[in-house]
């Protein structure tokens, strides 16, 4: 098992190199000249020639490559023409804002989605199954976007029951409360997607364990049943389960972009919105990055959680 | 003669055999109620967008500036008005045009592309494979929306931008699809037999592979069309589709943002009409999964 961990670490590393590759070309896919998109429309030619010289613009592209790269893991992520500031401290400090949105839908989209998803499948066709599959197939078809400003509309203009955006209170920031009163409906919002699909993903994992012979078994043993889906069925439904949330974490981390836009929230989200808005390139660049290599990472971790549980992925 | 009335016998056969079968898939989707009313509803909904100047009750472009954030079931305005007095049910009508463009044309673009890249990596494995699939797995590694951001935000707002950016995105799931069909299908006996009797790599590729990875293809293709009209809407929303003042419905999500407390429906309603197309191409897919692939294991 540790050559099939090592190879997925080594295929992850590969996936890092092309994504990296992939956010360096985008710089100069802008139509226009390449220093000119980092010194920005209002900067003069000379200073444009200065980043020119700075960032190597005139040599060939591969080499630009292996310079931005050093840079990059040097921490310096580039300039921001919009702000005038280093873009590397500016993305970090909101990454953790994102985290904490993007950590929280997460557990809810599991753990709801899961839990729902085991109902469901454990009573088959009745109404709160067709239920599920017909809610679930309708959240899954709602962008965050529109879902977003749906509950916006509801709970804070109409009810005013919850804040409709940021992520504390601007007159008066408290601690943990204000954070999750500010979190619950962004964060419900970004993990609705996610839950639909897990929860479905679920249902059917459910519904094909328990046609097995050993669950027939169990409960004709007269294990009762709740044990025998937490003993007997979860274990082996997981794998596929846990590559869906894996995948999933994709759809999530581009909710939370578009949640943070909606709900203001002070993340890497609402800077890529901010950035392309503004036609602010590094800055775009810096948090594609984040948010792809976050991405990528979770997704080693996932496949590996997969291998390490499942033994029979480790013989395909 | 014999001969002759044996070929004419199996040319009229040949063209029987199509019929029925055509007749028979339509009866089969038929049975999906779910599937009729979906082609119904998007069909209406292409036709509105295609007759839009002739439909829509008013110009999109016109503000009526004491009737703006009007309410719907106001006079004259079904859906209401936006913040800048313009009709909402004649923006959605004209809308429709950009955002079903821009979800027809990416599939279209990035069908030839993947189908190429499938079939290839497909059939020929050995290193062709891993250089085709490693490079799309490097594409897989960005979720589907930032990647489609990242780009069309390099290539700056525009309504070609969406197009490109979405059909770049598309190619590697299509590919996957492809390539998958494509490497069960190459062990199937029909693809020995066609070697048998002389057929080289290529004529296999196209006259035997390609016409049997097209069902599960156009399935697989409906159902991402739901996936890409949200994404476009989105791009749109993200500002990176066409401008103001032109009528687009993820625009107009975002533009009618501010106005939530007095005109939630100028900014919902488009939202809606994106939902709705979107779950008709997946019910319409599952339709015509049912078609062309009743022996898949669900």
């Amino acid at each position: 098992m540790l050559r099939l961990i090592a190879r997925r670490l080594l295929l992850g590393l590969f996936i890092l190199f092309g994504v990296s590759v992939f956010v360096f070309i985008l710089l100069h896919l802008a139509p226009g000249d390449a220093a000119r998109a980092i010194a920005g429309p209002y900067a003069s030619e000379d200073v444009v020639e200065v980043y020119r010289a700075r960032y190597g613009l005139d040599r060939p592209l591969p080499i630009q490559y292996v310079q931005w790269l050093g840079r990059v893991l040097r921490g310096d992520l580039g300039h921001s023409p919009t702000l005038g500031t280093p873009v590397g401290p500016l993305v970090l400090s909101r990454f953790r804002n994102t985290f904490v949105l993007a950590g929280s839908s997460f557990l809810i989209a599991v753990l709801l989605g899961m839990v729902v998803g085991v109902v469901a499948g454990t009573r088959p066709r009745s109404a709160a199954d067709r239920a599920v599959m017909s809610i679930s197939l309708f959240l899954a078809n709602t962008p965050p976007y529109l879902f977003g400003l749906i509950l916006v509309y509801l709970f804070a203009l109409r009810l005013d029951a919850l804040p409709s955006g940021g992520m504390y209170d601007l007159r008066d920031p408290g601690g943990a409360p204000d954070l999750l009163i500010h979190l619950l409906l962004p964060a419900f919002t970004v993990s609705l997607g996610p839950m639909a699909v897990i929860a479905r993903m679920t249902r059917g994992s459910i519904l094909e364990i328990s046609q097995k012979d050993y669950v027939k078994m169990a409960l004709a043993s007269g294990i009762p049943g709740w044990r025998v889906i937490v003993e007997y069925m979860l274990l082996n439904a997981l794998a596929p389960i846990i590559s869906v949330i894996g995948l999933q974490v994709g759809t999530l981390l581009a909710g939370a972009v578009f949640a943070e836009v909606v709900f203001s929230w002070p993340g890497v989200g609402s800077q890529l919105y901010t950035a392309v808005i503004g036609r602010d390139m590094p800055t775009v660049q810096a948090a594609t990055l984040v948010i792809a290599v976050s991405f990528v990472l979770v997704n080693l971790v996932t496949d590996i959680a997969v291998l390490a549980l499942d033994p029979r992925t480790r013989h395909g | 003669m014999e001969s002759n009335d044996l070929a004419n016998a199996s040319n009229t056969h040949h063209s029987d055999a199509r019929k029925i079968r055509y007749h028979r898939a339509l009866r089969v989707f038929a049975k999906d109620r779910l599937a009729l009313v979906a082609v119904v509803w998007l069909f209406l909904v292409i036709l509105i967008s295609i007759a839009a100047p002739i439909i829509a009750p008013f110009d999109p472009l016109r503000g009526f500036d004491s009737l703006r954030l009007a309410p719907p079931l106001t006079e004259g305005h079904l859906l209401g008005t936006d913040g800048q007095g313009r009709d909402v049910l004649s923006r959605i009508i004209w809308g429709g045009r950009c955002s079903l463009f821009s979800c027809f044309l990416p599939a279209l673009m990035a069908l030839p592309v993947a189908l190429m890249l499938g079939l290839l990596a497909g059939y020929f494995g050995r290193w062709v494979d891993q250089v085709i699939m490693r490079g799309l797995d490097i594409m897989f590694a960005f979720p589907m929306v930032l990647l489609a951001i990242a780009i069309a935000g390099a290539l700056g707002p525009g309504l070609w931008t969406v197009i490109i950016a979405i059909g770049v995105v598309l190619v590697p799931y299509i590919t996957r699809v492809v390539y998958n069909v494509t490497q069960t299908l190459k062990e199937e006996e029909f693809v020995e037999a066609a070697r048998a009797y002389g057929a080289n790599d290529i004529e296999i590729v196209v006259f035997e592979l390609l016409p049997n990875v097209m069902p599960s293809l156009v399935v697989f293709v409906t159902t991402i069309l739901g996936r890409i009209i949200i994404v476009a809407a989105g791009l749109s929303f993200f500002g990176l589709g066409v401008g103001p003042p032109t009528p687009d419905w993820g625009l107009m999500i975002n533009e009618n943002r501010g106005f939530l407390g007095q005109a939630p429906g100028a900014s919902i309603f488009p939202g809606l009409m994106v939902v709705l197309v979107s779950l008709s191409f997946n019910f319409i897919g599952d339709g015509l999964r049912d078609v062309l692939d009743p022996y898949r294991q669900e």
